[in-house]
């Protein structure tokens, strides 16, 4: 079981107690995790751990100091509240400093998920050994991950915040690969319910995409109409949410920054049919619900209609510059439209189909160029049909130019392996700079 | 014996395990933080727990905890082979393990200065001293400046017999100056070469940081006003700051055995490197030696024994440039029909399975004295390249594109004007067999990472690459300039 709010309220105001500090923010997080891991149709290793941190923030003025522990008896959290200290006071002033927050209101997300809570080894590898089963009697090779961890994080200030979150989360993914190498397919989903899993769906999409994108034939580097499949939209846009920072913006280091001076709140970057959202509240995409000061996450627009409206703004910088502060992204939801990634086939006359990107790394930070590779099925589309699998490429692109080069767009669904929980459409976008071919399978 | 490991080994082997290893490990950090003028975090974070490792009939099982009682222990060994018996049903092949001396012992990373000792004061004055002296520097704007040191505190016991004790210690010092044109809109930034390293904080005092921070801005500024680069093929001259990353990923995850063999096959990839390229693969030109090294002074992989109780100790990768060896562990070995591991078996905590990690995979210098200024002097139309940029490279480690820190133009044999925006493209094997020339000993140096990921769930490894200078002939170099 994860502590309650009431235990690690008790716990958090017991150390609380023990500061001489002139502020003070304790940070709780207690976590119990469970994996199975599998690879050549055969389960490989598999584990759990249980964890709990105690980190203490001490302030005297502007000078702050954090320690952080996990052994939690009397002696060493009076330990690690006297290190904080000493830390804070050695410390130089620092000039963006903010108080502790006083109590904050949260908005609600949906409750824990006892069935992904309670699952054990067992049950992780019944649904492991069905998948691989199949993929045995296909004759292809399936490997692939599945974890769940439920957790609680607590916060609370010598300010009288008291902040709880609690959370159920899992993530499954699966490779199935042909026994010559040649062909390669993926599914994946993270989820916040187990009802959302179904292990059977992802483990056949993944051996379907492996048997079809079986010896590809290489395609000319260039640019090219692309299908990007939601998880393919989902990569990319990892890179844009990190770069969404107002402080960067106005310091002239973003994408976001505009020349001359301030930043391109306002301005139309993006193709009118994106909107780009982030909620708390969302079903099945449950993020956190405070970041580490306790400052509350919100609904928030980034993009409406492909305009610029808010970019990530901390408390200091909004102080700084008279603005509100945004609190944490919780998640990144592109609503879409209602297009299907079938009418996208249907209707394109040549285009790149993408199931995923792999190894993705900002080239230009000032054109969020971003590099990176192809992976686990990619076809070629001519005139309304999937013609054949293609060799991998590499890409050199910006996902603000593909986002501004949209043709057709679908409704979101969940994605996996974001930072951050995300629903994200399918895009058929034109003109993406594919650079060069690969020949990894 | 640690009582509790003595405990946690009985409990497993009562329960089933044929095999059984416990980690009693603590982890210290502290970090600290400063942009321009001030100090923005310090903090000290402590990590303690322990981690059983089973085998039963021939399937891993392992659970963790951060509660090292003697309550805990025998319910976490029990989790530990509960799991395994879970897992016996669907796995492949049982396990064997190579065989593997017993050993007691003790080992320590060398150091002078324990990081965790030296008074926080000289810390925070280094930082602001480098923030400083940067924005010094006229178009320097901005200076963000970091301290990152750990103490690992490990033990391992297991059913072979083995004891051992051991402390590493790591340091990252590491700042990053950007240079701004309001005007146009336009930045760059700059990180240092310095790299972070198995050493106590002499190493950090010993690295003149702030004495360099002025070179660092100027060249902030210099690449802001560089001439972008034309896309074409072009010999490279890469420094060894600029090669160790290209050398982890071309050379370091493809010979991975897990890799070669799918067992991470769903996340990271799998590798060109298959086994029965061993002795016949060209992996590079004659020049090229490769060596798996857990040996190397200062290697941030560097360690008096792995995670499977295997003594460290070092090994060709590529021979005369062809492919040779594999990294493997306890596990592994087998699968290629060797009898004992390369001792590559690594955990980044208490709470995390043991799995094949990379040792400090280096390249060997050439045997002649030569500098950079001699093998720049036979180019014609190249680039210079210092410093890691960004990095890419596919799941098969094939094609790969890098970049780099500061770049400079090669005319007739001689450094000409710095350059910006580009980054190379090329495929591995063609890439070390365009190889032509290396620099002597006195131009090999290590770099690193401390934030090497592998795995799932993902783990992080800390490691170094070893380089000469050396030069490629003909790469494929790409503009990277866009308008949006």
């Amino acid at each position: 079981m994860i502590p309650s709010a009431e235990a690690l309220r008790a716990m958090a105001s017991k150390i609380l107690g023990l500061s001489g500090a002139g502020e003070a923010l304790v940070r709780l997080g207690a976590e119990r995790r469970g994996n199975t891991r599998f690879a050549n149709n055969g389960i490989t290793t598999a584990g759990s751990s249980e964890d709990l941190t105690v980190t203490v923030v001490s302030v005297f003025g502007k000078r702050h100091g954090a320690a952080r522990t996990n052994v939690t008896d009397e002696a060493s959290l009076a330990r690690v509240v006297r290190r904080s200290e000493e830390l804070a006071r050695l410390s130089p002033a620092d000039p963006e400093w903010l108080p502790v927050l006083p109590p904050q209101t949260y908005l609600k997300a949906e409750g824990l998920d006892s069935a992904l809570g309670d699952l054990g080894p067992e049950a992780r590898a019944s649904r492991v050994i069905a998948l691989t089963g199949r993929s045995n009697s296909k004759g292809l090779l399936s490997s692939g991950f599945f974890e769940h961890s439920s957790s609680a994080t607590a916060l609370a200030s010598s300010a009288s915040l008291f902040a709880y979150s609690a959370r159920n989360e899992g993530s499954f993914s699966t490779t199935a690969r042909t026994r010559d190498g040649a062909g390669s397919g993926w599914a994946g989903l993270d989820f916040g319910r187990l009802i959302d899993l179904d292990a059977e769906r992802l483990g056949r999409l993944a051996m379907e995409k492996a048997a079809r994108s079986a010896s590809p034939k290489e395609l000319p580097p260039g640019k090219y109409t692309v299908i990007l499949e939601p998880q393919a939209v989902a990569d990319l846009m990892g890179s844009l949410a990190f770069s969404l920072d107002a402080r960067s913006a106005d310091e002239g280091r973003s994408v976001f920054s505009r020349p001359g001076g301030g930043t391109r709140i306002g301005e139309r970057m993006l193709s009118e049919r994106v909107d780009l959202i982030s909620d708390p509240t969302a079903s099945g995409l449950a993020g956190s619900l405070f970041d580490e000061d306790g400052l509350p996450a919100q609904r928030i627009t980034w993009f409406d209609r492909g305009a610029l409206r808010h970019l990530l703004m901390s408390r200091y910088w909004a102080h700084k510059t008279a603005n509100r502060p945004t609190g944490p992204m919780a998640n990144l939801i592109l609503p879409g439209g209602t297009d299907t990634v079938e009418e996208m086939i249907r209707t394109a006359e040549r285009a790149v189909l993408v199931t995923r990107f792999w190894y993705i790394r900002f080239v230009d930070p000032q054109t969020l160029l971003l590099t990176g590779i192809t992976r686990d099925g990619t076809f070629l589309v001519e005139n309304g049909k999937i013609a054949r699998a293609v060799s991998n490429f590499r890409f050199n692109e910006s996902p603000i130019t593909m986002l501004r080069n949209v043709e057709m767009i679908s409704a979101p669904r969940q994605v996996a392996g974001g930072s951050i929980p995300m629903a994200m459409p399918a895009i058929r976008s034109r003109d993406f700079t594919f650079s060069s071919v690969s020949r990894a399978v | 014996m640690n009582d509790l490991a003595a405990l946690g080994l009985e409990a497993a082997r009562s329960a089933g395990a044929g095999y059984a290893d416990v980690r009693i490990n603590r982890y210290r950090n502290q970090r600290l933080a400063a942009r321009e003028d001030h100090l923005t975090a310090i903090s000290d974070e402590e990590s303690y727990g322990f981690g059983i490792r089973v085998l039963v009939k021939g399937t891993w099982g392992f659970a963790a905890s951060s509660r090292v009682t003697r309550e805990e222990v025998p319910r976490v060994a029990a989790l530990a082979v509960a799991t395994a018996k879970a897992n016996l049903a669907g796995r492949g092949e049982a396990i064997r393990l190579v065989p593997v001396e017993r050993y007691e012992d003790v080992w320590q990373t060398p150091f002078v200065k324990d990081p965790f000792d030296v008074p926080l004061d000289r810390k925070v004055e280094l930082l602001l001293a480098i923030n400083r002296e940067a924005l010094r520097v006229k178009g320097a704007k901005y200076c963000s400046s970091s301290l990152h040191f750990v103490r690992e505190d490990k033990s391992l016991a297991s059913t072979v017999g083995t004891q051992l004790s051991q402390t590493l210690i790591r340091c990252n010092p590491a700042y990053t100056v950007t240079a701004v044109d309001g005007a146009t809109g336009r930045f760059a930034t700059r990180s240092h070469d310095i790299p972070p390293a198995a050493y106590g904080y002499e190493y950090v005092e010993e690295a003149h940081l702030a004495e360099q921070a002025g070179r660092i801005a100027e060249e902030a500024v210099r690449k802001l006003r560089a001439r972008p680069a034309a896309s074409g093929r072009k010999d490279l001259v890469l420094h060894p700051s600029n090669l160790w990353l290209t050398i982890h990923e071309s050379v370091g995850h493809p010979t991975e055995l897990d890799r070669a063999l799918g067992y991470e096959a769903n996340f990271a990839g799998t590798s060109f490197a298959t086994p029965e390229k061993l002795g016949k693969l060209r992996f590079g030109s004659s020049r090229v030696n490769f060596i798996a090294d857990r040996i190397l002074p200062g290697g941030l992989a560097t360690v008096g024994y792995d995670d499977d109780g295997v003594k460290a100790r070092r090994w060709h990768l590529v021979k005369d440039g062809l492919f040779v060896d594999y990294q493997t562990t306890r596990e592994q070995a087998r699968w290629i029909g060797q009898t004992s591991s390369k001792g590559c078996a690594h955990a980044d905590s208490w709470a995390s399975i043991p799995f094949q990690r990379m040792p400090n995979d280096s390249l060997l210098p050439g045997t002649a004295a030569r500098s950079a200024e001699d093998l720049i002097a036979e180019v014609k139309d190249g680039i210079y390249i210092v410093g890691d940029g960004s990095y890419s490279i596919d799941q098969q480690r094939y094609n790969f594109q890098f970049s780099g820190q500061f770049f400079r133009e090669i005319r007739d044999g001689k450094l000409g004007d710095p350059l910006r925006d580009l980054a190379y493209q090329s495929n591995t094997t063609e890439f070390w067999n365009a190889c032509d020339g290396l620099g002597g000993p006195e131009t090999w140096m290590t770099h690193g990472t401390f934030y090497d990921g592998k795995g799932e769930p993902g783990q992080v490894n800390a490691v170094s690459h070893a380089s000469p200078v050396a030069r490629f002939r003909g790469i494929n170099v790409l503009s990277t300039e866009r308008k949006l």
